[in-house]
């Protein structure tokens, strides 16, 4: 039997299963062993479900699932799985539809076909042998050994999902059928998937050799430019890691914007002191490159202390609550090191030596990069106690926040500079000291 | 001195293991392609990191004297400069690396090293003109000098090494070598005798 279950985001997940019992556990462990699936389901406890089903998420909250279809095994049935255009969320290429059908298709036990094309969500559709007419664009083709298959092994419900290079290369074969053309000129040019399938597992190689590093700068020059965008711009509601990372996490992009910040906290620091106190008479001009060592120590500390303390914390609060989301390490690296990349420029701009100027700089840049980390993380803790997910996205704002602080305080001398107190001799032969703060 | 036993070991017993003329050549040789970069590989081939070290070492040297000896803010240390250089230098080469280029590590190096000759000319240019005066005419001609030698420095670098990178990732590789060379600039630029 299997299982269809599609999020508020319409991603599409096919489980095996032996009854219609399926807990919420069971559906995620499926989901993070297959990782070429990337996808996130949202929903949990199901029970017996029919077709067109609506089901709630547990501890309620909005985004309900709907359950699409199934596959029965039994063999006078042999039904074909309809996936519909509601597999895809409405804004997704066409290619990401290919996509999503050529990752499920392995998944299929041998003998059933993934069809793709118009048809109603939980629709039934008979199969070759049977009665029902097709929709128009939906392809058959002849089951040859369907029926051996399934009598040699009537009661397969469950298929290897820990082995998908054998199931692909069924597939693959059956992949040059001609009635595929559609789909094939539509992944044909798309290597990457072909690749990820037959690879299985992305990155396979131990950790102490070279490749295992490599594969975390798996990235291009437009991918990482792409990354940076969307640190900067950050759309409501998109998420940062689901959008831009996917499943290919880099640490070149961390890496690179910490030092570039460092260095651009220190020259602008420099800077700005240098312009503020020009001119005073007693002013020698110190190049102060002691704070290049103390801006490096804070923002490396930052970047990779913080995403580790946030990915103890959510594994824990997972293992306890089943968040739906999580996400791992590298990921969260990535994010808190793109996020950083908006204190660049505000960092040059903080040269200005206006407080006013300085304060709305800040606030502004804590807000755009705030909001990328609000709106990564805010999926992933929202499940949970209500009370916990609040402050935990308090503590990854305020954390943010006392880091631009902190780099505006030390780094950059105040615009109001203490003048040494000149003293004025009075009239009544008393002294008079002004301070001028 | 063991280098020039390296590269001709069937004769290296017959060979004195004094630092030859003929390396002195090949060093200059080097040098003399840093200054005029095109695409020979010779700086790629025959890597050895002589230059770079002597090139180092007289740099850190001239950021001495600044205008702290131990104050707190002040420029540089000399080991600071050293680390400085080596440590970015290793940074940038494992980052070509990892990013899936070609080139072997020890000639990366060497090309790095070597192209900090026009930021040493530059500093060297810098103290003379300190020597004249510290006025603003004086901080003009330096940040000019300063600019024009960073560019040099990050074009002959980039002309090395650019060759060996996979194409869609060319500016992931020539970006963190413009930032080293730009740290190595701001170091010069803000020298400040006592």
């Amino acid at each position: 039997m299997y299982l269809f279950v599609a999020s508020g985001k319409s991603i599409i997940m096919v489980l095996p299963t032996t009854t219609l019992r399926v807990t919420c556990k069971r559906i995620r462990s499926l989901c993070r062993s297959t990782p070429m699936l990337n996808m996130v389901p949202e929903v949990c406890l199901l029970q017996s479900v029919t077709a067109g089903a609506k089901v709630v998420r547990r501890g309620g909250g909005g985004g309900n699932a709907h359950v699409f279809g199934w596959i029965s095994a039994s063999p006078q049935n042999d039904l074909h799985l309809c996936m519909g255009s509601i597999a895809c969320s409405c804004t997704a290429p066409i290619h990401t539809r290919a996509r999503i059908a050529a990752r499920l298709r392995f998944l299929v036990q041998p003998g059933y076909e993934l069809l793709t094309g118009g048809c109603r969500p939980g629709e039934l559709l008979r199969g070759p042998s049977g009665r029902m007419a097709a929709v128009d664009d939906l392809k058959f083709r002849e089951f040859d050994d369907a029926a051996t298959l399934l009598a040699a092994n009537p009661d397969a419900t469950t298929i290897s999902i820990d082995e998908p290079t054998e199931a692909h290369k069924k597939q693959h074969s059956r992949r040059q059928e001609p009635g595929r053309e559609e789909d094939d000129e539509l992944l044909g040019t798309d290597d990457s998937d072909k690749t990820e399938l037959l690879a299985g597992q992305k990155k396979s190689a131990p950790f102490w050799t070279f490749e295992y590093y490599q594969t975390f700068f798996d990235v291009d020059t437009y991918q990482v430019l792409d990354r940076i965008k969307g640190s900067v711009f950050p759309v409501p509601g998109r998420n940062f890691v689901r959008l831009y990372v996917r499943s290919n996490p880099d640490l070149y992009g961390p890496f690179w914007i910490c030092a570039t910040l460092v260095f651009a906290i220190a020259v602008s620091g420099n800077l700005s002191n240098f312009f503020i106190h020009l001119g005073r008479p007693t002013y020698h001009y110190v190049p102060e490159f002691r704070k290049v060592s103390i801006a490096a120590t804070t923002i490396y500390a930052y970047a990779w202390l913080v995403p580790l303390a946030l990915w103890g914390f959510l594994m824990w609060r997972n293992s306890k609550v089943m968040n739906i989301v999580s996400y791992s390490f590298l990921e969260i690296v990535c994010v808190y090191g793109y996020s950083l990349f908006v204190y660049i420029p505000t960092a040059i701009l903080w040269i200005i030596p206006q407080k006013v100027v300085r304060w709305v700089l800040m606030i502004f840049s804590l807000c755009l990069s705030g909001s990328v980390l609000v709106m990564t993380f805010w999926p992933a803790v929202r499940d949970d106690n209500r009370r916990i997910a609040l402050a935990t996205m308090g503590t990854i704002v305020l954390l943010h926040a006392l880091l631009s602080v902190g780099c505006l305080a030390y780094f950059f001398d105040a615009p109001e500079v203490d003048f040494p107190a000149p003293i004025i001799p009075a009239h009544n032969g008393t002294t008079l000291i002004t301070k001028v703060k | 001195m063991r280098v020039s036993c390296w590269r001709s070991l069937p004769t290296c017993g017959l060979q004195s293991t004094l630092f030859q003329l003929r390396d002195l050549k090949a060093v200059g040789k080097k040098f003399v392609h840093v200054m005029y970069p095109k695409k020979s590989s010779a700086l790629l081939r025959d890597w050895d990191l002589w230059g770079p070290l002597v090139l180092c070492v007289s740099l850190a040297l001239m950021l001495q004297g600044g205008s702290a000896d131990s104050k707190e803010d002040g420029g540089p240390q000399f080991a600071e400069v050293f680390v400085i250089i080596w440590f970015g230098a290793v940074v940038i080469t494992l980052n070509s690396k990892l990013l899936g280029g070609t080139i072997s590590f020890f000639q990366s190096l060497c090309v790095l090293g070597y192209c900090v000759l026009p930021l040493t000319v530059a500093m060297l240019v810098c103290r003379l003109v300190l020597l004249a005066g510290s006025g603003t005419v004086s901080f003009i001609i330096r940040l000019i000098v300063v600019i024009a030698m960073f560019a040099w420095s990050t074009l002959a670098s980039t002309a090395f090494l650019a060759d060996s990178q996979p194409p869609h990732r060319k500016a992931l590789v020539v970006y963190p070598i413009f930032l080293f060379y730009f740290v190595i600039s701001w170091m010069i630029l803000t020298f400040t005798p006592q």
